[in-house]
């Protein structure tokens, strides 16, 4: 009876990890000889909308002047343009940074500062949204350089009156400091080059990221506002606006710099951070999407629920390994001669290394080949992602935190070289 | 051999044989050569102009540091060792070398107003500080003029061409790359393009577009709820639709099949439609069209806003884009452009346009 059990436990779990590696594969291969979708990067004429741009900040004084300068030198007319940097209870210098700014800049930087209520991004945007007008809504994390034109090309896309939310690429402007944050960008790299091209190449569904992007505020009202009990907003309402009948693009010549974690330590509590908010999605949004809305064709609700479960691949992985080696132990052969050795040696390498043929493809579109040759390392990251996740994922089932508790578990900061400055990781409201 | 030499030697062997993979790596993390963040943010696509800026730039900064007795008319070096000509006209000589099947390889600056004679050959860039006139069947690599650029009927520009004063392009020439004026380009029949940008663009043939008569007062169309709902703050549509001829719409709308826009009828608000757009003749959109399909108009259909379609647009006679007060962009794949059309902003064509 156990040993039926764990077979088709062992089955289902192959089976899952099977599925994301032949989506990995699909999406490479596309990426690598498909059509390369972006119809609305070329809008550079136009009489442009009203935008506001949130920044979300809490102890930020490191870097958020320089976001600020980046969002006043855009390419965008400067009287559709609010800039609203949102100071939620800052312990160190951020409120008189930008108390400073909105006075040299008055009219264009509208400071929003917030003392009370649940702490953490989601909620800090969820207060200041409906104070502010504009047709379209952008976010970015106050650690970000926006180019010049980085603003007009997020916000050209919402002249598709379909379109609820943009997402432009992140990529690493830190990179040579450390094996940590090479290694991450090559995985941004393969993330955005590949994996949310191909979905906007498919029609499928690429995911609204929190920052480097933006929402209709239309959409954004007609689906309830940002969910302020969600350590995933950006997640939680790709899902709302695809159920809604919304739409989500991808634009990958919409690039803008971030710092990524220099150390282990951090790199893990981000991990652990959008493990737990992309379950929180999981859990909400998987049987909605499942009832199908009529709008939703089935491919859209396949990569809808692929793309939920991301992070809960991590844990059947090793318990997968855990049911294997028992049925080895308890004398049990799944599968007879080569058949077996197939599916053992399938399971064993394409189940872990198709994300790594995602990446190197990615190098190659970017045209950075040299950064390739420590693809290998990234066995190592892909090791402390798979235990993080697992971790976070039993830590959610098994220990919820309390539903009132919301934290800012931030990323450190490291510009100006004072590592950590900030209190990252250490804030709770 | 004792067994622990034998098993020291197993587990050297197996390291190496685990690290044998990893060298390239492992050179590459002691001794980086590719460690630079990516060099892509902050380029700006949509600036058609912005290879003309630059070399005007370019050339500014390299005149300026010739010596200060170097003659207006000279045939020499730049200092940083291009190959130029600089005078009020082409030297007869150099006139001959363009026309040779090799090309004139120096970078040319003309200091008055003149005319080629047609068939040379461009190998590097031309620089007109007053009007220039271009002969026929004559390549250019790239082209800037301080004031009016002619470009001959067969003329091909590989690069770029930017005007301050028009951009007039002979029939039948080639514009690959960006073509772009601050006042105007006038596009002769059959010119192919990539990218151009001006605040107006304007294919030859307006006279011979008629004129259509005043339409009626437009008509406010309901569509029936069964075959719409709102979503947030447009109206999806389920299917095809059709606008009848004279009737009006307000609000944004997306279409889940094609739409016909009939003669005469007005869209006001973003337009979407998942299939074709089909725009009738004298309607107006007073807004923006896009399409996952392809986009064509009738005889002087009208459109304010973005014009975006995945699979190619037509522009029927005498189409008006955008406005004088107000430009836009047209983008997609394959862009057509009929007699009289008048474009005011930026059209990009991925695959290709081309005139009638």
């Amino acid at each position: 009876m156990i040993t039926t059990v764990l077979l088709v436990v062992l089955a289902l779990i192959v089976a899952v990890i099977l599925t994301y590696t032949a989506r990995h594969y699909f999406f490479t291969i596309n990426r690598m000889v498909g059509h390369h979708r972006q119809p609305y990067v070329d809008i550079g004429v136009a009489d442009w909308p009203r935008v506001t741009v949130f920044v979300p900040a809490h102890n930020e004084e490191q870097v958020i002047s320089g976001m600020l300068d980046a969002l006043l030198a855009q390419d965008y007319p400067a009287d559709r343009l609010q800039i609203v940097p949102i100071n939620d209870r800052s312990s160190d210098g951020t409120a008189r940074i930008l108390d400073e700014y909105a006075g040299r800049h008055p009219g264009r930087i509208m400071p929003f500062h917030r003392q009370e209520g649940l702490g953490g991004k989601a909620a800090a945007l969820r207060d200041a949204t409906p104070r502010f007008g504009g047709e379209v809504h952008l976010v970015f994390d106050a650690d970000y350089l926006p180019g010049r034109g980085l603003v007009k090309q997020l916000v050209a896309p919402f002249f598709d009156p379909e379109v609820g939310a943009v997402m432009g690429r992140v990529v690493p402007h830190n990179v040579s400091r450390s094996l940590l944050t090479r290694l991450l960008d090559l995985e941004r790299a393969g993330g955005y080059q590949v994996d949310q091209q191909a979905r906007m190449n498919l029609r499928l569904v690429p995911q609204y990221g929190g920052t480097v992007g933006g929402v209709r505020r239309a959409a954004l009202e007609a689906v309830g506002g940002w969910n302020a009990t969600t350590l995933a907003e950006d997640t939680d309402i790709t899902y709302r606006l695809l159920l809604a009948g919304w739409e989500v693009v991808y634009q990958n010549r919409s690039e803008c710099y971030e710092e990524v974690p220099e150390n282990w330590p951090t790199r893990i509590r981000q991990i652990m951070r959008w493990t737990t908010g992309h379950n929180q999605a999981l859990r909400r949004h998987a049987i909605p999407l499942l009832r199908r809305p009529h709008h939703l064709p089935r491919r859209l609700v396949l990569d809808g629920l692929l793309l939920l479960g991301v992070f809960a691949v991590g844990p059947l992985l090793l318990l997968g390994w855990a049911v294997a080696m028992a049925l080895l132990y308890m004398g049990v052969v799944p599968l007879q001669g080569f058949v077996a050795l197939l599916a053992i040696t399938a399971y064993g390498t394409l189940g872990n290394f198709a994300a790594f043929f995602e990446v190197a493809t990615a190098a190659r579109l970017d045209g950075t080949l040299g950064r390739i040759r420590i693809l290998p390392f990234l066995i190592f990251g892909f090791l402390v992602s798979l235990l993080s996740v697992s971790r976070a994922t039993l830590r959610q089932v098994f220990l919820p935190r309390p539903r009132e508790v919301r934290t800012w578990d931030k990323t450190e900061r490291y510009r100006g070289g004072a590592n950590g400055g900030n209190g990252a990781g250490k804030a709770r409201s | 051999m004792t067994p622990g030499l034998a098993f020291a030697l197993l587990l050297a062997g197996t390291l190496a044989w685990f690290l044998l993979p990893l060298i390239p790596a492992l050179r590459e993390l002691l001794r980086p050569t590719d460690i630079m963040p990516l060099q892509v943010v902050g380029r700006d696509a949509a600036d058609v102009a912005l290879f003309a800026r630059g070399f005007h730039a370019y050339l500014g900064r390299q005149l300026s540091r010739l010596p200060t007795d170097t003659p207006e008319e000279q045939v020499g070096r730049l200092p940083d060792g291009t190959p130029f000509v600089r005078g009020r006209r082409l030297p007869e000589p150099l006139v001959e070398e363009a026309r040779r099947e090799e090309g004139l390889d120096r970078v040319v600056v003309l200091l008055a107003a003149g005319a080629f004679g047609g068939g040379e050959t461009f190998l590097r860039e031309v620089y007109a500080t007053a009007a220039l006139a271009g002969g026929p069947g004559s390549i250019y690599r790239a082209l800037l003029g301080d004031q009016s650029v002619t470009l001959g009927p067969s003329s091909t520009v590989l690069r770029w061409a930017h005007a301050r004063g028009e951009l007039l392009v002979g029939d039948g020439c080639l514009l690959a790359g960006r073509a772009s004026s601050d006042q105007a380009i006038r596009l002769g029949a059959g010119v192919a393009f990539d990218r151009l940008a001006a605040p107006r663009i304007v294919v030859a043939g307006g006279s011979e577009v008629p004129d259509l008569p005043p339409s009626p007062a437009a008509a406010p169309l309901e569509i029936p709820p069964d075959r719409a709902r709102l979503v947030g703050d447009h109206l999806r549509v389920e299917g095809d639709l059709t606008i009848p001829a004279g009737a009006s719409l307000q609000g944004y709308l997306v279409v889940t099949g094609s739409l016909v826009i009939g003669a005469g009828a007005t869209v006001t608000g973003n337009v979407k439609a998942h299939g074709d757009i089909a725009v009738g003749e004298g309607a107006q959109v007073r807004g923006a069209l896009v399409a996952r399909g392809s986009i064509r108009t009738a005889l002087r259909a009208r459109v304010t806003g973005p014009v975006v379609a995945e699979a190619e647009v037509v522009f029927g006679p005498g189409a008006m884009i955008g406005e004088p007060t107000q430009p836009t962009s047209v983008a997609a794949p394959r862009v057509e452009l009929d007699r009289g059309v008048m474009v005011h902003g930026l059209i990009t064509a991925t695959d290709g346009g081309q005139t009638a």
